[in-house]
């Protein structure tokens, strides 16, 4: 997508082939293995079951060992798999949005697909495909256009964010926390919202100081803004999107990394604090379950840990019990509905009361929050 | 023993050097295709299947590849014609960006009821001449200062990049649908869409051919372009002869960034339908520039280049459905794409091998390359 992605993406693409090349060789050379009869035991299985039938085509825009957003749709896809015995699944990557994105779409429809899903901002590339194949399902991530077959889908991160924000208010030192995100604009304020609620539960003097960097991945840039922040004194950094700087950064400077769905905790281990993950399979296997029986229904979900799509990534060393008692109290809150973070007064970091007390913010209207930031965000959203 | 390749310039060829050495170099392509293929644990043959029915097979496949290939020809003429002059415009991303902004901000400016002729003519001209007023941001320094271009246009790229990402992300431009959860473009109304011609395909590939076959007239066949070449081969001499470098550069730039501008009219109008950053981010400008060096700058050479690297292109899922790696696909890919067009070097030149004692002999070498064999 931006201009400068390629060239890191690519030296990464390599790394994992050379990897993944080593790994085969180690495999052939390490003799046959008690695992593989296993596997092929199951597939025979498998191919006696009733979900041969159906066709499940996902299309990811990255890398699918990118450990980030394309892994984790690829690891709830092979939760699918998984759960439907036999089920005709694969993947195709590095599609771009666009011209290329409408071709895949179309080839998953041509090969026959029952369904295909869509991870990225794909809304306009599949619209006309699914428009013309109305016998075909789709599930696109962050649409939004109504369509009689369509599904669109977007995760309540602040469910997660709001835990990693506990974490993170707890383990500062300096009481600055930095929380370097790609663009503004609602999902993206929502979650540091939700996060700066979770550091400031915890830990009313800290501040989050928000930076923009007008990029989806772009490392030298991230790391910039990682030792920006780390020389302005911050201690944790959690990010959205994003590259491994922010670990290395944080290493270096005795801190904390917060990650974005991804389990990154083997990598820089002394600086690993928490992340949240997604797990989208929930959503999956109740689609095709209502496609299976004929009840397909289009339009929004919308769902975080009480429906499934939001888990944790193991937290790290120095994450302290009480802060873990902390979470398992405010995950359980959530789970009842005992534990409302959006509950007012909320003050937006202009000093305005944004959310009245006795009031919140229904889980149903989230999706369209926030054109504003909480107190305790340093940073502001781009005016306009 | 060190011996020479010799270098020779053919001369004048028939058409079987013309056809045969590019087939040749395709054959040799899917020859080293069909071993990675094969080490990857791949059905070469399958594989080969696969690729010429998703792109050439038949007119639903061939419409497919057109489409993709639309705004290629127009970055890749772009880049071709600031060539002719050796003026180097990197700035094509840009000023598609520009295009694309210019375009939609008439498409959503103007009543919807507007006929569809009227509304495509004004997006067209708006859209080629902010692409133009870009390209002139590099110009005027180049004319006057000679600031160097291949910066300044490389540097616009992300100012322009920047612009469009702000008026979607950054704001709450006139471009931005205040209803969409993600960020992005405000539909256009249907009269603002390019007409389909089959499927995908819609009429910015006319608009692409038609400027190719005028770009090629006014390079050849108009004093206008004799100059735009003699400029190039010799900007001295050219002044020498009383021509104005200063303003054809200007004008050559300009040209150029419409060019490159349309290709972004023709996405956002044709493809995308709305301006949406992520869809247009897909490096369409730096692409065009592959191909007009691969045309060697001839705008009738930017057609084939393009439809060709398109084909190869447009088969990338349909590829990696059967089972093929993405790497491997994009290895093959690029493979294919790399040998035939430095086959395009035989077909000018001849390379043998002389003994050093020998290479005195003949007709002068173009250029002779040392090897030790």
């Amino acid at each position: 997508m931006p201009l400068m992605q390629k060239s890191p993406r690519t030296h990464f693409r390599l790394l994992t082939a050379l990897l993944l090349t080593l790994s085969v060789i180690a495999a052939a050379c390490g003799g046959s293995d008690p695992s593989t009869t296993e596997a092929s035991t199951e597939i025979d299985q498998a191919a006696a079951d009733d979900y041969s039938d159906f066709k499940v085509v996902m299309i990811l825009d990255g890398s699918a060992e990118d450990g980030g957003w394309n892994t984790t749709h690829l690891r709830s896809g092979r939760k699918v798999e998984a759960n439907f015995p036999g089920i005709d699944f694969s993947f195709v990557e590095e599609i771009e949005p666009g011209q290329p994105a409408t071709n895949a779409f179309q080839d998953a429809v041509d090969a026959g697909a029952n369904l295909v899903i869509g991870t990225t901002f794909y809304q306009f590339d599949m619209i006309d495909v699914a428009a013309e194949n109305p016998d075909v399902y789709f599930l696109t991530w962050s649409g939004f256009e109504p369509q009689p077959n369509v599904g669109h889908f977007s995760q309540a991160s602040e469910d997660g964010r709001y835990m990693d924000g506990i974490v993170a208010g707890s383990l500062t030192k300096s009481n600055i926390i930095g929380y370097p995100v790609g663009f503004s604009f609602e999902e993206v304020n929502r979650a540091l919202n939700a996060f700066t609620l979770g550091v400031r539960e915890v830990n009313p003097d800290a501040e989050v100081r928000a930076v923009y960097l007008n990029t989806w991945f772009d490392p030298a840039i991230e790391q910039q803004a990682a030792e920006a922040l780390a020389n302005a004194g911050a201690d944790v950094i959690a990010h959205e999107v994003g590259s491994q700087v922010y670990a290395t950064v944080m290493a270096q400077n005795d801190g904390y990394v917060i990650g974005y769905t991804n389990d990154w905790s083997d990598f820089e281990p002394e600086a690993w604090a928490s992340s949240l993950l997604f797990d989208w399979s929930t959503y999956y296997i109740e689609q095709i379950d209502a496609i299976l029986a004929g009840e397909f229904e289009a339009g929004m979900s919308y769902g975080g840990l009480k429906e499934g799509w939001i888990e944790f990534a193991p937290y790290g060393p120095d994450v302290t019990q009480e802060t873990l008692d902390l979470i398992d109290e405010r995950v359980a809150g959530i789970l009842d509905g005992t534990f409302d973070m959006f509950a007012g007064p909320i003050k937006d970091n202009q000093g305005n009361i944004v959310v009245a007390e006795g009031e919140t913010i229904a889980f149903g209207d989230r999706s369209a929050c926030c054109q504003w930031l909480v107190e305790g965000i340093v940073g502001e959203i781009p005016a306009g | 023993m060190r011996n020479r390749l010799r270098v020779m310039p053919r001369g004048v060829t028939g058409p079987e050097v013309r056809f045969g050495v590019p087939l040749g170099a395709l054959a040799f392509a899917l020859l080293l295709g069909a071993i990675i293929l094969a080490f990857a644990g791949n059905d070469p043959i399958e594989a080969y299947r696969t690729m010429f029915d998703s792109s050439l097979n038949g007119w639903k496949a061939q419409s497919r590849t057109l489409a993709l290939a639309t705004p290629l020809i127009l970055t890749g003429l772009a880049a071709a014609v600031a060539f002719q002059m050796r003026v180097y415009n990197i700035g094509g991303e840009g000023q598609l960006y520009l295009g694309a902004i210019g375009a939609s901000w008439v498409g959503l400016a103007l009543p919807a009821s507007t006929p569809t002729p009227l509304m495509l003519s004004a997006m067209l001209i708006v859209g080629a001449l902010a692409g133009a007023c870009w390209a002139l941001l590099a110009a005027i320094p180049k004319a006057y200062f000679n600031a160097d271009e291949i910066i300044t246009t490389l540097m616009l790229n992300f100012i322009a990049l920047s612009l469009m990402n702000w008026l979607i992300f950054g704001s709450r431009s006139f471009w931005r649908d205040p209803r969409r959860p993600v960020p992005g473009g405000k539909r256009l109304p249907e009269s603002a869409i390019m007409p389909s011609i089959s499927g995908r395909l819609h009429i910015g590939i006319i608009i692409a051919i038609v400027a190719a076959i005028f770009l090629w007239w006014l390079l050849r066949k108009t004093s206008w372009g004799f100059q735009i070449r003699t400029i190039g081969d010799s900007p001295r001499a050219a002044r020498y002869a009383g021509m104005s470098v200063r303003r054809k550069t200007m004008a050559v730039l300009a040209l150029s960034g419409a060019l490159a501008a349309i290709a972004g009219v023709s996405e956002v109008s044709g493809v995308t339908k709305g301006l949406e950053p992520i869809a247009l981010t897909s490096n369409i400008g730096f692409t065009g520039i592959i191909v007009a060096v691969v045309a060697r700058s001839n705008p009738l050479g930017v057609v084939p280049v393009s439809i060709f690297l398109a084909a190869i292109a447009t088969s990338g899922s349909r590829l990696q459905s059967i089972g093929i790696d993405v790497e491997v696909v994009f290895l093959l890919q690029g493979l294919i794409f790399l040998t035939v067009t430095a086959g395009e070097f035989f077909v000018t030149n001849t390379v043998s091998l002389a003994h050093p004692d020998t290479s005195a002999t003949g007709s002068p070498p173009t250029s002779e390359i040392k090897a030790a064999i």
